[in-house]
């Protein structure tokens, strides 16, 4: 079973990588580009499943206490059959 | 004075700290890989800059869970002296032993060069032998500097006197022009509560030598001795 995490920078936080992208979108003439976030994604492959309760809170918390930095970031964890 | 120099994989100003503590100021030193545990018989424990683990996912968050860590933070809370610097302030700040975040630099560019820095507080063991509102020169060399915390933490920070340092202009001025990396308030380093946790994104260690520019980084590492005969 796969476990993603989705780790995006706080929007209201100053983002430069996302700006530098918004910067040359406009430069390639990509129209129409408000504003550009640049995260990461950390694909973990998990034995067994996650369907017991306690395991699948242990693995949200790592998102926020781990994977990511609640003060800058946001993120999301999901399983594989809940990706869009 | 008995210092602890923590070497975690990628740190890489490890020796000039004990350069700095051994040779310039005479003190004895100690080198401790990041998998050690004891730091019995020590008064300061450095955690030096570089790039701890490639700064892989986070600057400083691998090396947050070194088994040293624990260590440091029971060392901490019975007053001994932590300092980090640069990468040891990331470390510091991602173990929660400090308030606050380091972003990349606004301008995303490594930065390297001399800054000035106002001491802003003298509440703390690094800034005990300085005056506040005194301007040293030190250099910075860092890709992700810019000081974050929320506008709660800040009122804090402020209110307690644990802002120890913010760039400013030679003659102490705090002006955008002079914020190297987009640091809020202009914030260089912080302390813990107590005084004896101390983060900055400078390097002391290297202004410690007339030859290399400075020596204002003395008068940070003097605030032991003060600190330690105040409290005895």
């Amino acid at each position: 079973m796969k476990l993603f995490y989705n780790i995006t920078p706080k929007p209201d936080l100053h983002d430069p990588q996302g700006e530098a992208l918004q910067r040359i979108l406009a430069r390639i003439g990509v129209p129409g580009v408000s504003r550009v976030h640049v995260g990461k994604r950390v694909v973990l492959e998990i034995e067994g499943d996650l369907f017991e309760a306690e395991r699948r809170e242990r693995f949200e918390e790592l998102g926020k206490t781990f994977f990511s930095n609640p003060l800058l970031e946001d993120v999301e964890c999901r399983v594989e059959s809940e990706e869009p | 004075m008995r210092v602890g120099v923590v070497v975690f994989p990628g740190s890489n100003c490890d020796l000039d700290v004990v350069h700095v503590v051994q040779d310039v100021l005479g003190w004895s030193t100690r080198i401790l890989w990041h998998a050690e545990t004891s730091l019995v018989g020590l008064d300061l424990v450095v955690l030096p800059g570089g790039f701890s683990y490639g700064d892989y996912l986070r600057p400083g968050a691998l090396a947050s869970y070194s088994p040293i860590m624990a260590a440091i933070k029971n060392f901490a809370s019975k007053g001994g002296l932590v300092l980090g610097i640069c990468n040891g302030f990331q470390i510091l700040l991602e173990a929660g032993m400090l308030e606050g975040a380091l972003m990349q630099n606004r301008q995303i560019r490594f930065v390297c060069k001399p800054t000035c820095v106002r001491v802003d507080s003298t509440k703390s063991f690094l800034t005990a032998s300085a005056r506040k509102g005194q301007v040293l020169s030190l250099p910075i060399a860092h890709h992700s500097g810019s000081y974050y915390a929320t506008k709660e933490a800040l009122k804090g920070l402020n209110d307690s006197g644990r802002i120890l340092f913010r760039y400013v202009s030679s003659d102490g001025t705090q002006d955008d022009a002079f914020n190297p990396n987009g640091s809020i308030e202009a914030i260089a380093g912080v302390s813990n509560e107590e005084g004896n946790v101390v983060g900055l994104m400078p390097h002391p260690e290297r202004a410690a030598e007339r030859l290399l520019g400075s020596e204002d980084g003395l008068v940070l590492f003097r605030g032991v001795l003060s600190w330690i005969s105040q409290a005895s």
